[in-house]
């Protein structure tokens, strides 16, 4: 996209957020003067915007921490962490630890509801 | 959730020493001040994650082998973490038209920096960083989902 316009996405895509919920529309509207495509462009950020929840909020360092998966529960397992043993939840009282592998740990359990 | 804080220290350890002999790397590099400093950080960090990143890829991937995906599950979803080679190409993209949002994103996601240092580095107001925050991350969001209209 040419600066100019992404300027202009980027005016309208902030005048629409900062102002009241009842004037949104005749906002983006208005700010658009009938250019279909720009109010678009502006519509699809503005609905990324409203999904964007905890996206990127965490550093990137830290969430590497937790998608690297591999070995991570084996190691805790290795070290003799508890684990899930002794937890409960709706349906499972888990009893002990089976085995761990790069992808998940395996635990005995206790069908609570049986 | 107990046992998370063992590993991530261990990891974050590890981050930093990469992090630091990166840096001692990077010879005849003029400190002008602490904000350039973290700038180079925030830079450096970005380059050792996306390494990092597609080294696990290509592992995955068997280094070429032909393999069949069984993974259908989408690269992105708003709460989960980010595909960070996705995330990289995607800010070069941005770059391009919009270089300070770029920054505002390698300082802020890939520094750890928060909104008022991100301002320092970049000397501009805080209100400016949320403001290019809250557009590059829908920008980023969208570009990452595939569902591009045209972007910058």
């Amino acid at each position: 996209m040419d600066p100019k316009r992404w300027n202009k996405v980027e005016r309208i895509f902030h005048a629409v957020l900062e102002a009241g919920e009842s004037r949104r529309a005749t906002i983006l509207e208005d700010s658009c003067a009938g250019d279909e495509s720009l109010r678009k462009e502006v519509e699809s950020l503005l609905a990324h915007h409203q999904n964007a929840g905890t996206f990127i909020e965490t550093p990137a360092f830290e969430e590497k921490q937790e998608s690297v998966s591999p070995g991570s529960r084996f190691a805790r397992a290795a070290q003799g962490e508890p684990g899930l043993t002794g937890t409960v939840n709706e349906q499972y009282r888990v009893l002990e630890e089976i085995g761990a592998g790069g992808m998940g740990v395996v635990y005995k359990a206790e069908d609570t509801k049986l | 959730m107990r046992g998370e804080r063992g590993g991530h220290t261990l990891q974050t350890t590890a981050l930093i020493n990469e992090l630091y002999l990166g840096l001692t790397d990077l010879k005849g590099i003029d400190w002008q001040n602490r904000a350039h400093f973290f700038a180079v950080c925030a830079r450096q960090m970005r380059r050792i994650l996306t390494d990092q990143a597609r080294a696990r890829q290509s592992q995955k991937r068997g280094s070429g082998a032909p393999t069949v995906s069984l993974d259908v599950a989408p690269a992105v979803s708003p709460d989960s973490r980010a595909d960070l080679i996705a995330v990289d190409d995607a800010l070069n993209e941005l770059a391009k038209t919009d270089s300070r949002k770029s920054q505002v994103v390698e300082l802020k996601f890939y520094g750890g920096l928060t909104v008022e240092e991100t301002a320092e580095v970049l000397k501009v107001s805080p209100e400016t960083v949320v403001r290019d925050w809250r557009l590059a991350k829908a920008w980023l969001l969208r570009e990452l989902s595939q569902e591009k209209l045209g972007g910058p």
